[in-house]
């Protein structure tokens, strides 16, 4: 009836114990299926043990993609413009009672001579308090100041350098700047608050009464959103007839450049434009924006890694809670399998994968739902979603460490129950 | 009669169970017993005799305080606990009153469990399982839960797992106490067909009727053994 007697040789049927944990006299496959068997045993439990472990894990995941979108989306504004655009502002203020230009009539060409350059322009806002100037159509009406309009004197390279387009007419040219003719351009909003709409019939506006030619409307510019709502004349006629920018309004020169040499342009300008006095021009070198993102990514990192410690304690905190309920209504099953040969740590082993299997599954579940909230702030945003794959695969990790983490507790406290205390609670 | 050439099953020197306390008990004093293979031995006596402890300690669920408890010629007082986990798991079945059936599982699953921590492939479990069940007559079962049973076919599934890892001895705790006469007869039934297939079986009970089933009737009395019908030796409570 019975097999041989084998205390010593370890299990009587195969004389060793292969496909086990260390310390365990249950296969592994089979603690598998009793995981699996426990976890299908109870599924409200089970899932309400999820719920944590997927909500931190899809916060963390959602909130880490939606800081590398947006920085993405950063790092391209950065590296479109705001890193191609040298200014070189005249010092007026420095060398009080020079009321010159302050930078030479062909400021645009002596930029354009420099390696690098794309495109430049002269330009300045008249100043509205030294020189109030009403906008109208009509010369016998009486004529108002537009509020939040401005008139702007620049060189016949603007339109070029604002890399935008005419809707109607053309831009400033150089014999009509060289010669000083009164032409003005208009901004897209300037010209339909005045009510042109095409210049199929020439108009003509007045500036403080005086009569200027519209030769064009110029459509938005994003590298100079100030055109919109402005009336640009040549800077010519603007010097004749006005005098030199005012302190409150320099001269400004300002160059479009190639990716990466902006930082040399903005040190070259000053000389380009006055060797004599290059401390009257100064030249903001743009924000080294690979500098500015690292930045970013640094402090994100950070709040990255801040997150990843909030989603851990979260699904430790919502496993080891539930496992801890659940190992209470288990003891009479612990007392039963510590009498059918289990040893404390089969019991431990046991416990620790069903919270890291809980783990997995929540990290799973949450990785993929932030992805999806990462996809729909995006569309809503229209950014272009940026997710790291590892990102992906960091919400299971840090599912099963909070499981494994989560589970110690309980497991301890579940190997130590007494077998026969456990089977007397039944 | 017994046959004294053969090496006892179990074997108690002395045996005392002494638990700590504010105010310390003596659950078992000076137990000397030694129960031969293919035995049936009932043990009888009032709540508080120390007949649970004593069978713990037959099960190696619990260790004796003093005294020595040798299974199968094994000193087991200075066993290491994976060792008794291993005997309990291969040579040891427990039947325990509240049946202790997972409610979850199939009703074979549950006979199958007990080779889980001997180490025995799913398919043999399945196969032990099967051949168990159909000893106790539920084959037909097999699929059910728990839970759709009667508490006499509960039992009988208990016995089932029990016997499913071809154990060297049954220990029961009290195996009919939540049953009615009638469905109590019927497992001393199995008990006893049991025994005469060759099964050791050693079996707590509170009932005297059930004894018949038994070779041997062990009466317990303030943690002592008083009378025991194989040494037909009675004893005094104060011996």
């Amino acid at each position: 009836m019975h097999s041989e007697w084998n205390f010593h040789a370890g299990h009587p049927e195969n004389g060793s114990w292969p496909d086990r944990y260390r310390g365990s006299s249950i296969r592994r496959v089979d603690v598998f299926r009793e995981v699996v068997a426990s976890l299908c045993a109870q599924p409200g439990r089970t899932i309400l043990t999820l719920f944590g472990t997927v909500l931190g894990v899809a916060a963390f995941v959602a909130v880490t993609g939606i800081v590398q979108t947006a920085t993405g989306q950063i790092s391209d504004g950065f590296s479109q413009l705001e890193a191609t655009t040298v200014r070189v502002t005249d010092q007026e203020p420095k060398l009080a009672g020079d009321a010159s230009l302050g930078f030479p009539i062909d400021t645009a060409e002596r930029l354009c001579n420099l390696n690098g350059v794309s495109d430049a322009t002269l330009m300045w806002v008249v100043d509205d308090e030294a020189h109030p100037l009403s906008i109208a159509t009509d010369p016998y009406t009486e004529a108002s100041m537009l509020p939040g309009y401005s008139v702007i004197a620049a060189d016949n390279h603007i339109a070029g350098f604002a890399d935008h387009g005419m809707t109607a007419g053309s831009a400033l040219d150089a014999f009509q700047v060289d010669t000083g003719v009164r032409a003005a351009m208009l901004g897209s909003q300037t010209a339909k608050r005045l009510g042109i709409t095409d210049l199929a019939v020439p108009r003509t506006i007045y500036l403080g009464g005086e009569s200027f030619s519209v030769i064009g409307i110029m459509s938005p510019s994003s590298r100079i959103p100030q055109l919109d709502t402005s009336v640009v004349i040549p800077d010519t006629v603007a010097l004749g007839w006005l005098g030199a920018p005012t302190q409150r309004n320099p001269a400004r020169a300002v160059a479009s450049t190639e990716t990466g040499a902006a930082s040399l342009i903005a040190r070259q300008a000053p000389y380009a434009l006055r060797a004599d006095a290059p401390e009257r021009a100064l030249a903001d070198a743009p924000q080294d924006w690979s500098k500015a993102t690292r930045g970013v990514r640094k402090s994100m990192t950070g709040l990255v890694a801040g997150l990843a410690g909030l989603s851990l304690l979260i699904g430790c905190v919502s496993i080891a809670g539930a496992t801890m309920a659940s190992v209470t209504e288990r003891i009479p099953e612990f007392g039963l399998r510590r009498s059918l040969g289990a040893r404390t740590t089969d019991i431990a082993i046991q416990i620790i994968t069903e919270t890291a299997v809980i783990g997995i599954i929540g990290g799973l579940l949450g990785g993929n739902i932030g992805l999806v909230i990462i996809v729909v702030v995006s569309i809503s945003q229209s950014w272009t979603a940026v997710v790291d794959p590892l990102l992906l695969l960091l919400g299971p990790v840090i599912g099963v460490i909070s499981g494994v983490a989560a589970g110690i507790c309980p497991a301890v406290r579940a190997s130590r129950i007494s077998p026969i205390g456990a089977l007397q609670h039944g | 009669m017994r046959n004294t050439m053969v090496t006892p099953l179990i074997e108690l020197e002395h045996v005392g169970r002494r638990y700590p306390g504010p105010v310390p008990t003596e659950a078992l004093r000076d137990v000397s017993l030694s129960v031969m293979p293919g035995e049936f031995v009932a043990i009888l006596g009032p709540s508080g005799a120390g007949k649970s402890t004593l069978l713990n300690i037959l099960g190696m669920l619990d260790a004796p305080t003093c005294g020595t408890y040798r299974f199968n010629a094994l000193r087991t007082d200075d066993m290491p606990e994976r060792r008794k986990s291993q005997i309990r798991a291969q040579y040891i079945g427990f039947v325990f009153q509240a049946f202790h059936l997972l409610p979850y599982r199939s009703v074979e699953e549950n006979v199958a469990m007990s080779g889980l921590y001997a180490g025995v492939a799913v398919q043999e479990r399945m196969l032990r399982a099967r051949r168990a069940l159909s000893k106790v007559g539920l084959e037909h079962k097999a699929n059910a839960g728990p839970l759709d049973l009667s508490g006499g076919e509960r039992q009988r599934v208990a016995i089932a797992r029990a016997i499913c890892n071809n154990p060297r001895v049954v220990v029961c705790d009290e195996p009919t106490g939540n049953l009615d006469s009638q469905r109590a007869e019927s497992i001393m039934e199995i008990f006893s067909n049991l025994n005469r297939e060759g099964q050791t079986v050693v079996m707590v009970t509170h009932n005297e009727a059930q004894t018949r089933f038994a070779h041997r009737t062990i009466h317990m009395s303030d943690g002592m053994i008083i009378e025991d019908s194989a040494q037909s030796v009675s004893k005094g409570t104060d011996a």
